[in-house]
Order: structure tokens, then sequence, then C-alpha cells
């Protein structure tokens, strides 16, 4: 079995199980073209099978909304009435969209975000989808599985500030996953980036005590065995 | 003797469903010749109720009917996992043997894990004691509630009460996914390895049948891991469950093979548990009465020490 089959055979597990706990007639997963969204929308298909729809973080196109208002006709009217022709579809996006939200929050679908761990734990302000389905993979974790990674730009710019992703992964995974010290885990990194890691982590710990539910796949998981 | 071990994935907080849906097992179970199923832990309820497990605890007496499962009635012997409301108004989380709707025997677990992803000592009371009981046809019967195994000390007690078959009912999460390759095998979990060895380990050490019944399903983000094994007195493998799936898996377990695996080792014959009594007792003291030593420094809790419960 391949780490990727490993993982998504979790994954899919949990996301299954999250669909049927919650009630949702469908899962959405906030497709953002990143890897992390490549990986989650084959794994969240396979999990949720005709109940899975991806759909664009910014805004929908024509395509896409005649294929959410196609599948769902009943989310026609929550969207904003009888709307007869696509051309205004589309020019509704963003507003769609947000009200595709609204509905699903207020029960009707499960969104995921496909946010890796590594901006998981360093975001002050996290995701507030309530599944994560690759919360508990490491950047560099979905590069070996995808082929690359994509993280917000001001923690891409703080990991080329520390020597790269690899070196930030690894203070990250010593401090969280090892638990180690925080000042011996971030040792290795440059000055005077460091500090702002350190301070990254420190602010974002509001936000880990409110997190999604992260499928469980290293030592220490975001709201499982992770809380502050 | 034919021994089974029914994996099961409950439905978290439906004992009605679950003891239907193991009742339907066990009665399959029994037209497949099988005279004692196995369940894992909490096996009636699911594992994560937090403070539901409080309202779903019902009272588990030994000699009594299992009136907290009427489906199991005409299941035969099979032994469940519930949340047990004590005659003290504890929740214990116990695992019962029923003999045809009837409680044979009660285990609570005694040591309650509440540390990284564990919370049970918020919810349920320790056990405080460890007991082996007899079952038909000359089988001595030990049973442990998952973290009770990975005490040594609990199997050894109940080797000490003569048992030749240990029953471990568990629900531990899997882990270690993403260690690839894993040390031992290419397994879903590297935690499943653990697992085994503590399961061929005990079963060699003691020369007595060892079945772990762990189970499978999803509860937020925790899998549970499966891979269920029922561990003949040499320490070979006689059955094993899948990872993370619900299996029901069986293997005929005998004495007089348990009789003819202690034959050329002496470890059984020779224990001696009195001497063991007394070098723990003087340990103890020497440990509790040192002034160098600081109070961590051993096993065990401080507070657990004799000066501090005496």
């Amino acid at each position: 079995m391949t780490l990727r089959e490993r993982v998504g055979r979790i994954v899919v597990g949990v996301a299954r199980q999250a669909l049927a706990d919650s009630g949702a007639d469908a899962l959405i997963l906030l497709d953002d073209g990143s890897p992390e969204a490549l990986l989650a929308r084959d794994w969240c298909t396979e999990a949720a099978g005709p109940l899975f729809l991806a759909v664009g973080r910014e805004a929908l196109g024509a395509g896409e909304m005649r294929a959410i208002l196609e599948a769902r006709p009943g989310w026609r009217e929550q969207a904003g009435g009888p709307i007869l022709d696509l051309d205004a579809l589309a020019a509704e996006g963003r507003r769609l969209d947000a009200r595709l939200r609204a509905a699903a929050m207020a029960g009707g679908a499960l969104l995921a975000n496909p946010i890796n761990k590594t901006a998981l734990v360093l975001s002050a302000a996290g995701p507030p989808e309530p599944l994560l389905p690759l919360g508990d993979l490491w950047a560099t974790d979905v590069r070996e599985l995808a082929g690359g990674y994509s993280l917000p730009t001001t923690i891409r710019a703080l990991a080329e500030n520390v020597g790269g992703i690899d070196a930030l992964d690894g203070a990250l995974r010593a401090c969280i996953d090892e638990r180690r010290a925080l000042e011996e885990a971030l040792a290795p990194l440059a000055d005077p980036a460091r500090a702002r890691v350190q301070g990254a982590l420190v602010a974002a710990r509001f936000a880990r005590r409110r997190v999604g539910l992260v499928p469980k796949l290293g030592p220490r998981t975001p709201g499982i065995d992770l809380f502050a | 003797m034919r021994l089974a071990i029914l994996q099961n994935a409950p439905v978290l907080g439906d004992l009605r469903a679950n003891a239907a849906r193991i009742a339907a097992s066990a009665r399959a179970a029994r037209a497949d010749g099988v005279d004692l199923l196995l369940t894992p832990e909490l096996s009636l309820t699911g594992y994560d109720l937090g403070d539901e497990a409080a309202l779903l605890a019902a009272p588990v007496r030994p000699g009594e009917p299992a009136d907290f499962a009427p489906e199991l009635a005409e299941a035969g012997d099979v032994v469940v996992g519930l949340p047990e409301l004590g005659g003290d108004g504890v929740v214990y989380n116990t695992a019962a043997h029923l003999a045809s709707g009837r409680v044979l025997f009660r285990h609570r677990k005694r040591y309650l894990p509440t540390y990284g992803m564990f919370d049970e000592l918020r919810w349920f009371g320790c056990g405080r004691r460890i007991d082996a009981y007899d079952w038909r046809g000359g089988w001595r019967i030990g049973l442990l509630v998952c973290e009770d195994f990975w005490h040594p000390a609990l199997a050894y007690l109940l080797a000490v009460q003569g048992i030749n078959l240990l029953l471990v009912a568990a629900a531990p999460p899997g882990r270690g996914v993403l260690i690839a390759p894993h040390a031992e095998g290419d397994g879903l979990f590297a935690s499943a390895a653990v697992w085994e060895r503590m399961a061929r380990t005990t079963a060699q050490l003691y020369g007595i049948y060892v079945a772990m019944a762990i189970r499978a399903g999803v509860e937020g983000g925790a899998t549970f891991a499966g891979g269920s094994l029922i561990v003949g007195p040499g320490g070979d493998v006689l059955a094993r469950a899948p990872e993370a799936e619900e299996a029901l898996i069986a293997a005929d377990v005998s004495l007089a093979e348990l009789a003819r695996s202690r034959r050329p080792y002496a470890h059984a014959r020779d224990e001696d548990p009195a001497w063991t009594l007394a070098e723990l007792t003087r340990a103890l003291a020497a440990t509790s009465s040192s002034p160098s030593r600081p109070p961590d420094a051993g096993i065990g809790d401080p507070r657990s020490r004799p000066e501090a419960t005496s």
C-alpha cells in the first residue's frame, strides 16, 4: 500500500463518516486549484460519490453554476429565486457563492477546506469550514503526495525567510509532532525569521482551539490532540 | 472450543442498534459452530461518548439478566462492552461476558487513558479488581479492556490466577499512517505492530491463548485500527482481521494444545508470585523511604505509593 493510498483511505473514511454524522446532503470542497485541492478532490469524490461538489473559493463560473443548479434544483430558490439565463447566473457568482456557503453552514451541505497543516497551525484566522481533510498533512507531506503545495502569501514568505519549506516544516514537526520545547524546535531556523515563526505560532493559538474536523494521520492532530 | 471475534464499528450512542447487530452476528457465528464471541471495547455504544456515557450507563450485575441488551438473550456466550452504572453511582468502562442473556462476569477497566487524545477519567471511574473466572469445559478466562493491556502487571495478575485464555476488548485509534515504510509490514497503521507484539508476547510468556478484539470504524477524526487477533499459546497468530473495517474471525482453541505448548518450557510452572509480592513490597517501601529519590522517579503515580494512601 502506498503512502497516498494509506492517507487516502483514512481521509475518505473520516469524510464519509462526517457526511453521515452531519446529515448533510452534499460535501462541498472549496477548490482553489491548489495541489491540496487536487488531492482532496479525489478523496472527497470517493467519500461522497454523487454528493460531492467542488466549488471555487473566489467565485463560480457559469458552467459550475449550471452543474450545481442542475444537480440541486432546490438550491435555485435559496440562491436567489428563479434565474432564467446562465449569463445572469455568472454575474451573480459571488453572491451565489456566499449564499451557497450560508446554506451549507445552515445544514444543507458539509463544507471542506483543503488547507494543509503548515498553514493551519500558523494562521491566526483559521478556516471556518467544518471539515479539513488535509489538516494533518504538512506542506512537505502534500509535496510528496501531489508534487507541490500551496501556502498563504505571508506563510510562504515566512518559509522563504527561514531557509525554505523543509526548514520550516522541520521545525514545526519538532515542535508539534515530537513535542520538543519551542525554543529547541525553532533553534535551527535563521534569525530574525525564527522570532516571526514563534510569533505566528503563538498568535494562531486562538484559532487552533476551534478548528474543524481533521482526519488523524500524525502523532499530534489539530483539534484531536493538539489544542493550543 | 471455537472462539470468534466480531470486529464491529458501532453506531455512536445507539445501544439498541449496536446490540441488534451484535446479536445478528452472534447468531451467524453460532450457526458456524462458534462457542464464544468477543467484541471490542464499548461495542454496544461506541467510544467517544463524552458525558453521554452517564446517560447510557446501565447496571451490570453478575448472575442477573442482562437487561441492558435483551437483544442478546438468545446470542449464546458473547463478551460486550458498555458504560456500566455501578451500585456506587460511578460509571465504569466495562466488558461483560453474557451467557444466554445473563451476566456471567464483568471487568471494569482499571487503567483509563487520560492523555493526548484520550479523556476517559472525565467520564469513567477506575475498576479496582482483577479477577479470573471459570467457564465451561475447563476454560479459565481473564478479561481486560484496551489500556489495561499496556500494563503488564494486569496480565500477570490474571496468569497467577490460572487463566488459559485472555480476552482483550480494545478500541485503539490507528496511529502512524505517515510512517513509511512501516518498520513491520505494509499495513495501514504502524501501531498495529505494537498491539500484535503485545498479544504474541503475552501469549508466549504465560502459555495462554490471547484474543484481542479491536474495533473498526470512524468517530470524529479518529479511525479505529481493527486488525483483531487470536493468538495461540506459542505466540502464533491463529486468526487475523483486516485493518479498519468490520470483520468476523474465528479459530479453534483447545486445552490439549495449550498443555502441549507449555510442555517444553517451565515458565508458567516456575512462576513464584509469593516471592514477587515480597519483592514488590520491599521495593515500594525502599522507593518511598529513600531520601535521595525524587517522588516521581519510579514507576507509578506517587499518590498511589504506600505512604500516600496509608
